[in-house]
């Protein structure tokens, strides 16, 4: 007796192929094979994470749960993890807040290797200065520039050393949305005049990054690792599921929210059928699928919950470290503070302040 | 007719008491009475039937007995009060200055950040203290001057230890100790905002601007009743100072 000929193609599609029992029959809590993971990550892995709002999330359950999340710019030492927040310390493995496109991930580090220099380096608001790359990181600012580029400098060499160091690179995808110095192409976390510095016509333009530029500039950052490393990087790429605060793009937040999503989603999809040492875990599949009925979002509509970040790390931590059973809460106090608060740091709400 | 002082505070609060005991009194246009208790006691200083005292009855039973009147505080007896010890100290800035350079410092660190993470990160750990807690118990119930008095600085016999060594001497190697006032005075600035006033330790008790000369804290004795004989702090501790400290700080304030 031979095999008998399928009938239909989706025929051997497990359960997790299909809609109605792999998403609508789930529990939204706890949704069965969403990500399998494309590699192992150890403890002994030095991690290093970057990237928007959500992957202070990530890098905070890591850390809890015992993974090596490297530190190169702890805080001072007697300083809480609320204030070194405030500070920028403590939520990514160096300070430089957050950063939430693959452009900006991109100059950060041809910067750091002295490959080439952003321009408008410095902004000045009331007499203060700050680092136009990372304004948030000194709230009160500088007393001068030069000494805002001397802080730039020691900071530049830790993320040296953590892209040559690491061995796992957490990214998660934020925006699309981006301002740039017309000249230059330099990139900024935030709109010039949003925390600092002033905003002009002439020298500065919005940006609104498509497919090919995003996946262009994260593949750039995977060949200039390659080529400045001397051993093997995994990467392991999210996209950030908080919607947009504002758009500068002419079209409604909701649909330009979407559009710099799908763009980003498509990105890192790509990154994944392309690359066997990146792996894509879909945080925002898990916050945003029809199954949570919006519940993992704050009363705002933006704001991700406590319990979806919950959800959605323990479908991570139940592929990369399934004898650590649920997630833990918070371990105990670091010598150096930790941010381990639920609350995240987003520059990018600063933008309500200017809603008329 | 003499001031009356209210002075309150943990283990330091032994060399006030002991400068001002022995012998004839530094000064007679004041008088004071001390209170406190041990370790962590005080952080349980409330107001208690009209009464300033610690919760803890164990704190409680030490704080009426050092001050021999039996009770805890009336407000309404004293003129003015002083805050010692409980945690008034700039410990993170000792602490960071190795690794945190600021453009107020002249040393090349670890890290370069702003003045103002240090100070926030000293202020905050004053803000949260054992002293300010009390403090803040008393302006609830007094609007009169409350004065908040620094811990002195460690002894110079700190250099015996050799892990104080190596955190004073980059200090001192490069003449930061202009940087440690600074981190100070911007918390006295935040304390004055609220109401408080500052007592500094006394120049003449200073060695190089940040450390206690060794002969204001050699032989210093535990906080202890009167009646009860003088113990000594364990040998190398650097933190307590003795009688003639307590002595030159009546000398010295200006209350």
């Amino acid at each position: 007796m031979g095999n008998s000929p399928k009938t239909s193609p989706y025929e051997d599609v497990p359960k997790r192929g299909y809609w109605r029992s792999g998403v609508a029959q789930q529990d939204p809590l706890a949704i069965e094979g969403i990500y399998r993971r494309k590699f192992r990550i150890s403890r002994r892995d030095a991690i290093a994470t970057a990237g928007s709002c959500f992957a202070q999330h990530i890098a905070r359950h890591l850390r809890s749960r015992k993974f090596n999340v490297m530190q190169y710019e702890p805080a001072p030492r007697g300083m809480s993890a609320e204030l070194a927040k405030t500070y920028g310390f403590g939520i990514y493995t160096c300070r430089y807040g957050n950063i939430y496109t693959a452009a900006q991930m991109l100059q950060l580090a041809r910067e750091a290797f002295s490959i080439s220099v952003p321009q408008d380096r410095v902004w000045e608001r009331n007499g203060r200065f700050f680092d136009a790359q990372r304004p948030n990181v000194e709230p009160g600012g500088f007393d001068t520039a030069e000494q805002v580029l001397r802080a730039r400098e020691g900071h530049l060499a830790y993320v040296r050393q953590m892209l040559l160091e690491m061995d796992v690179f957490v990214f998660t995808f934020g925006l699309t949305e981006t301002w740039a110095h017309k000249e230059s192409g330099t990139v900024y976390p935030t709109a010039p005049g949003t925390i600092a510095g002033s905003f002009d016509d002439d020298a500065y333009e919005f940006q609104n990054h498509r497919h090919g530029r995003v996946l262009g500039d994260f593949v750039k950052l995977k060949r200039l690792l390659k080529r400045e490393r001397s051993k093997p990087l995994k990467s392991i790429v999210t996209v950030s599921p908080v919607p947009l605060t504002a758009t500068a793009s002419g079209q409604h937040v909701l649909a330009a929210s979407t559009y710099s999503k799908s763009v980003l989603r498509g990105v890192a999809g790509e990154l994944f059928e392309t690359y066997r040492d990146v792996d894509y875990f879909p945080s925002y599949e898990l916050i945003t699928a029809p199954a949570t009925r919006g519940m993992f979002f704050e009363p705002n509509m933006r704001n991700v919950t406590e319990s979806g970040v919950n959800t959605a790390m323990a479908a991570f931590l139940e592929q990369h470290d399934p004898k650590g059973g649920a997630v833990k809460g918070k371990s105990k106090p670091a010598k150096t503070a930790a941010v381990d608060e639920g609350d995240v740091v987003c520059e990018e709400v600063l933008l309500e302040a200017f809603q008329k | 007719m003499s001031r009356q002082i209210c002075v309150m505070g943990n283990s330091h609060v032994a060399a006030l008491k002991d400068g001002w005991h022995a012998g004839i009194a530094p000064r007679t246009d004041i008088h004071p009475t001390f209170f406190g208790a041990l370790s962590d006691g005080m952080a349980t200083l409330d107001v208690v039937d009209g009464e300033v005292i610690p919760r803890d009855a164990k704190a409680a039973e030490f704080f009426r007995k050092i001050s021999g009147t039996g009770g805890g505080v009336k407000v309404a007896d004293f003129d003015a009060f002083v805050l010692a010890g409980m945690g008034f100290f700039p410990t993170p800035v000792f602490n960071n200055y190795r690794n945190f350079a600021t453009p107020s410092t002249s040393h090349e660190a670890s890290h370069f950040v702003s003045d103002a993470v240090i100070a926030d990160t000293l202020w905050e750990g004053i803000d949260a203290s054992m002293l300010m807690h009390c403090a803040r118990v008393l302006r609830r119930v007094t609007d009169k001057p409350i004065y908040l008095a620094w811990q002195a600085f460690c002894s110079e016999s700190l250099f015996e230890i050799e892990w104080r060594a190596e955190q004073m001497q980059p200090i001192l190697d490069n003449g930061d100790q202009a940087f440690v006032h600074k981190m100070m005075a911007l918390s006295e600035a935040r304390l004055r905002e609220e109401g408080f006033e500052i007592l500094n330790q006394p120049e003449e008790t200073l060695r190089d601007g940040v450390m206690t000369k060794a002969e204001f804290s050699r032989g210093s004795v535990l906080f202890r009743a009167e009646a009860e004989n003088a113990t000594a702090h364990r040998e190398n501790d650097v933190f307590h100072m003795n009688s003639l400290y307590g002595r030159t700080c009546w000398n010295r304030w200006d209350i």
